[in-house]
């Protein structure tokens, strides 16, 4: 079970990463993010397995549907170009990967961790501070995610300008090159009769 | 043949890995959010391996640590999105190789 989840994560995190589009990738994400949880789920850790299944997901989920909603739709938009120094991140990433491999292989011992309570009760008795600071961060990250990427009114009238000067220019833009080919097709035809 | 956490640390460790690198190689910003969430797993997969592979003689303390580690991923999933429309809004580019505003 766990060699067969665990292909299945690589493959879900291969994907997020080198998939073309941005559809993919949020797509190969949240795949990734279920997958994760199953796996949680299966190491016994249900709670938490029920959390990673649905958190991590929903919150790229409720990105992108706020930022389609807002007018950020260019966001979203594909880029498929890689950046210029991605050799550089290959080496970077495949190093430390190698480096945390080598590491956990020598040093791991196998008497480590614990089991027995439940995480809830761990979190009630165990790490009740911890516990209130992550609900504090996660309220705080929502509501300054909310007012970071709000849009005033005066915002979305400038837009609204700035758009429609864009079309204008398009406009005028085709209407010149329509004249300039009507121009350059009489004058062909004229020359033609000549 | 056992899974122990040395398994749990090798998935771990390839699933950083390859996170760092979409991170550091996608240019568009969204994707290198996506690639965070991927390196967010990591941990997470770690702490809760960990947990399991004890003998029940502690508490499973990985997984608070893991809940919190996914609770830190929501937040700056949030307000990684949040900033990228920000900057979108500023450079009129989702492209990262181009936000030359917030080079330093």
């Amino acid at each position: 079970m766990f060699y067969v989840l665990a292909v299945l994560i690589v493959v879900a995190a291969l994907g997020a990463v080198l998939a073309p589009s941005t559809r993919q990738v949020l797509m190969a994400v949240m795949a990734g993010d279920i997958l994760v949880g199953i796996l949680l789920i299966a190491a016994g850790a249900y709670v938490l397995g029920v959390i990673a299944l649905v958190a991590p997901a929903g919150c790229l989920l409720l990105v992108a549907v706020l930022l389609r909603r807002s007018g950020y739709e260019a966001l979203l938009s594909d880029i498929p170009a890689w950046g210029s120094s991605w050799p550089v991140a290959a080496v970077v990433a495949g190093g430390i990967g190698v480096l945390l491999l080598w590491t956990t292989a020598t040093r791991i011992n196998d008497s480590a961790g614990g089991g027995g309570q439940s995480l809830v009760t761990v979190l009630h008795y165990g790490t009740p501070i911890s516990l209130g600071v992550a609900a504090v961060l996660a309220v705080v990250a929502v509501a300054g995610g909310l007012m970071i990427g709000r849009t005033g009114d005066d915002e979305r009238l400038l837009d609204r300008a700035a758009e429609q000067r864009r079309l204008r220019e398009e406009r005028t833009r085709m209407r010149r090159q329509h004249r300039a080919a009507a121009r350059a097709q009489r004058d062909g035809r004229g020359g033609a009769a000549q | 043949m056992n899974v122990g956490p040395a398994h749990y640390a090798a998935l771990s460790a390839i699933l950083f890995a390859i996170g760092l690198f979409g991170v550091a190689s996608r240019r568009s910003t969204m994707a290198a959010l996506a690639s965070l969430s991927v390196l967010f797993s990591a941990p997470v997969v770690a702490a809760v391996g960990f947990a399991e592979s004890g003998h029940g003689s502690l508490p499973r303390l990985g997984d608070a640590l893991a809940l919190f580690t996914l609770s830190a991923l929501c937040a700056e999933l949030v307000v990684g999105g949040a900033v990228a429309a920000l900057l979108w809004r500023r450079s009129d580019t989702a492209d990262l190789d181009e936000m030359t505003e917030v080079d330093g």
